[in-house]
This record gives C-alpha cells, structure tokens and sequence, in this order.
C-alpha cells in the first residue's frame, strides 16, 4: 500500500512545499546554512586529520646508546632482537656514531667548526624507529617508552612518556571538538525540520482529519510528511554542497596561501568523496526522521 | 450492526451529552435519530464513527467493541462507512472531483476505477457539470452534496448523516433523501441525524427521538407506533 502510494505520496509532498512555499525555503535555507556549517568544519577536520595522520605517520623514536655498546655486542644485539619484534615498531635503521657525525657535518655546515673544537664525537649511536601508523598506539608507545627508560645499554629517548600524552591529548581533544560541533549541529537540523513540519502538520490539518474519518492509515497520512521531510533534507543537503564549494572555489587560493604557510608539507582540500555521500545521505536520512517523529507526535491528537 | 448499551458520554467540565442510551440498529436499517440542537444526535453518530470514545457503556460495530478495537484497526472500520458531515469537512482548495475521489485514493482504488465512480457520483448528486470548480467556490447547498458524493462513492455499508439536508431547499432535500432511499433499498444501513421534523415526517423508518442526552421515544415513522 505504502509503495504503491509512493507516487501520490511525491506529488502531495511538492504541493505541501508549493503551498507554504516561503516557509519551506525558510526550512530549506536554514539546513543547508547548518550543512555548510556543518561542511566547513569537516573540512578543516580532514584536513586536520590529514596533517595529524601525516605526524603520526612520520614519527619516529630514536633510541640513543651509550657509548660503550660496540655494534657487535650481546647488549646491542639483544636490543635490536627486541626493537625489531616489538609490534608498534614498523622497521628500524641503526645510525653508527660515525654517521650521526657526518650527517649532523652534512646537515648542519655551520656548526662544523663547533665540532672541529670539540674534537671527539660527541654523538651517541643510536636506532631510529619508525612506528606503525595510527593513533590508537599511545598506550603501547608509552609502553614501549618504559620498557626502554629502564634498558641498561640506553643513555637517552628522543620522546618521553609526558609528550606522547600531551600530543595523543590534544589530538582527541581536535577530535572531540569537532565531533562535539557535528553533534550539535546535527541535532539543532533535526529540529529545525521537526519543527517545519509540525507547522505543516498543523497548518494541515483539516485535511489530516478528513482523511482519518474516510479511513486513511497513519501511515498513508505520514506518507507525503515523509517525503516533504526528506526533500527539504536532501535540497538543502545538496544546496550546501554547492555554497561549499563554491566558497572553496572562490577563496581556495588564499585558503591555500594562509594553510601552507602554517604547514608547509600539505596541500589544503577539499570533502572527500565519502563526506560529500555522507552529507547527502544524513541530510535525507534527517529529513525523514524529523518527519517521521512530528509526524507520529502530532498525527495522535487528530482523531486517534 | 450496531449496538449501544447503557451508553454514557461525559466531557471534560462534567458536562453529560449522552446517559444511558440503548440503542440497536439492524443491518438494512433506515433510521432517524431527531431532537433539537445540543440533543446529543451528533455525539451519537461521533460515537460510532469512532471520532470520540463512550465514557460508560458499550459500543459495538459490525461485531467489535469499539473500546477494545486496536488503533491500527480504526482506519479499517472506517472505510466500511461513509460519514457526510454537519459542516462538510471539504479541502476547499481543492476541486469537488478531487473531493471525492480522495477517499476512492486512500481506499486503494485504480486510477481508472476511480474516475468513472466519482463522475458518476457526482453525476447523481446534481453536480456533474461542476466536478472541476473548486470546493470552496461552491455554495453552501452544493458543498453538502460533495460531502454526500464522497460518502457514497464507495458504496459503504453503514452511512452516517449530521443534518444532511441542513443547507438544501426541499427540492434538492427531497433528492438527497431519494439517494439515501436508493442506497438503502440495495442493503446499505443508514442512520440520520436531523432537526427536520417535516423531512421525517414524510420519511419511512424508524425514529428515534433524543432530548438532553436521553432517548425519549422511538417509533415507526407513518405508522405512529410509539414505544
């Protein structure tokens, strides 16, 4: 009945929207407002998400030997046996005393004379770690970091257990804002669209109670609520879409500008695909729920 | 088909509307429920169209209690009558076509079904040659006959009619009157609520006579037969 309806459903849904015309654009204004909110702060989130993944990517743990650990010693080989099969670490590379000196000659030429004065190597050999990708590691990166603290033949750590917290804190605390911000939006839209049609239930009335008395299900009745909740939902879903990128078009280059002086290694973008779905795909999805729940509430008070 | 017993209605503010009704309508049944206005005649037929619940007593229609009827089985009750109402309850922006075949539209009916049904209904109610005009252009009179035109149109088992010649001259009153007759004569129960002494009193049927909420007498039309 539901499905074989869908068609009167659609075209009762466009009249509801013709009808209250101005109060449905406002509708559709006010969610696609709230998606382009919603949109720039997904933006910056992927983006953001980018550069912390690229970080946590990239970091790596460099564990500084004392001096008297000879490359070919049981300590040496014991630590690197262990390096290697600890789950977090991806690959290692050992960087002899001999080397971190030239590379610190190569890198730095205008401190050679410093080391020239010094006379002895004064660098440490050590491991560089690569670690496996993802933020979910902080434990096991702490972890790896105590083990090591106690290790008899390391001198030093390049991190210590307070900067791995203080960074993985401020990654979930990036994370929670934004996700905060998603929440509230998200639920300000449902309401928005619950309200718009109650005031269309409302404003239609009479006609809800005819068709009760001539025998119209709830659900025939919800029907063309439904549909009116999803395209309000879907409009202003896509409109956003396009005030995003059209604003992105027209300020990408100064967006760029002020995003590659702050990070230079990355490139600013925009939604990725599965955003782009996404946003279109909730903003339907919230559209009919809001209609559903004023539907339901309010098709109660008009005769059973 | 229908069955009230020990029938009260009380609204908010204790107000009675009804006390104590006992009331049983057969299958086939032409019947008149009369008494001025505030009798309680409208609040009877709310009572069996479900449009509001007896306070006291018992309701049954076509075999169910009303009162224990499940909601989702409400809709299902309902499209066995046709209700033509006091006050009309038309989508006045919408044309006296679309009126009518609404209620063909919710109950399921082909596209094609539809059409030939609401002409011809609106045919025999006097309106065939305004079946496109808005509703809320119409006149009073003609209004109430796209109401009876929805009522009929999918030939109901039970009707139910507030005053459903309030708005008509006597001719056009006859003619409603014809149309009940004609629909009763083919096994439709009809039950009518009316202040109309002179429409019932050139009627067939019974009458059942309310005043103050209470039956204070029913008898056989023509025949006087008071009980």
């Amino acid at each position: 009945m539901f499905l074989k309806n869908l068609s009167f459903f659609f075209l009762e849904a466009l009249k509801n929207i013709r009808t209250n015309f101005y109060l449905h654009l406002t509708i559709i204004l006010i969610i696609s407002i709230s998606f382009s909110v919603l949109g720039i702060i997904l933006i910056f989130e992927t983006n953001i998400e980018n550069i912390l993944s690229s970080v946590s990517e990239d970091m790596t743990l460099e564990v500084f030997l004392k001096n008297e650990i000879k490359a070919d010693s049981e300590d040496f080989l014991k630590l690197k046996t262990f390096l290697q099969s600890y789950p977090l670490v991806k690959k290692i590379h050992y960087i002899s005393r001999s080397q971190a000196y030239f590379d610190f000659k190569k890198n730095f030429r205008q401190y050679s004379n410093l080391l020239e004065e010094l006379g002895d190597n004064p660098f440490p050999a050590s491991f560089r770690l690569a670690l496996k990708k993802g933020f979910d590691n902080k434990k096991e990166l702490i972890d790896l970091i105590s083990i090591l603290s106690n290790w008899k033949s390391i001198e030093d750590l390049s991190l210590n257990k307070e900067w791995v917290n203080h960074f993985y804190s401020f990654v979930s605390l990036i994370r929670m804002s934004v996700w905060l911000l998603i929440a509230l939006i998200t639920a300000g839209m449902i309401l928005i669209i619950y309200n718009g049609i109650k005031l269309t239930i409302h404003s239609k009335s009479p006609q809800i109670e005819i068709m009760k008395l001539v025998g119209a299900t709830n659900w025939f009745i919800r029907g063309q609520f439904i549909f009116e909740g999803v395209l309000e939902g879907l409009i202003g879903a896509s409109v956003s879409l396009l005030i995003l990128f059209l604003t992105y078009q027209l300020l990408f280059q100064k967006i760029t500008d002020a995003f590659s002086f702050l990070f230079p290694q990355h490139s600013f973008s925009f939604l990725p695909v599965e955003y782009i779905f996404i946003i279109i795909v909730s903003g339907t999805i919230m559209g009919l729920f809001g209609a559903i729940l004023s539907a339901s509430k309010f098709l109660k008070d008009i005769y059973g | 088909m229908i069955q009230l017993s020990n029938v009260d209605k009380v609204y908010s503010g204790g107000r009675w509307a009804l006390k104590d009704i006992n009331l049983h309508i057969k299958k086939g049944e032409f019947i008149f429920i009369t008494g001025p206005s505030g009798a309680g005649k409208t609040t009877i037929l709310k009572l069996i169209y479900l449009g509001d619940k007896a306070s006291i007593g018992e309701v049954i229609l076509f075999g169910k209690n009303l009162a224990k009827l499940k909601k989702g089985s409400i809709p299902y009750l309902r499209r066995n009558m046709g209700i033509i109402f006091q006050d009309f309850k038309l989508l006045l922006d919408k044309s006296a076509y679309d009126n009518v075949a609404f209620a063909l539209r919710i109950l399921g009916f082909k596209k094609g079904d539809i059409r030939s049904r609401v002409l011809d209904t609106l045919k025999l109610v006097g309106l065939g040659k305004k079946s496109g005009e808005i509703a809320g252009g119409l006149s009073g009179g003609e209004q109430q006959r796209v109401c009876i035109a929805r009522a009929v149109v999918n030939e109901p088992a039970l009707i139910l009619a507030d005053e459903p010649t309030g708005n008509l001259d006597e001719g056009n009153a006859n003619h409603v009157m014809e149309i009940l007759r004609s629909l009763n004569s083919k096994g439709t129960t009809v039950v009518v609520a009316t202040h109309n002494r002179a429409l019932v009193e050139r009627s067939d049927g019974r009458n059942i006579f309310i005043d103050g909420g209470k039956i204070t007498k029913e008898c056989l039309l023509r025949e006087g037969n008071v009980s």
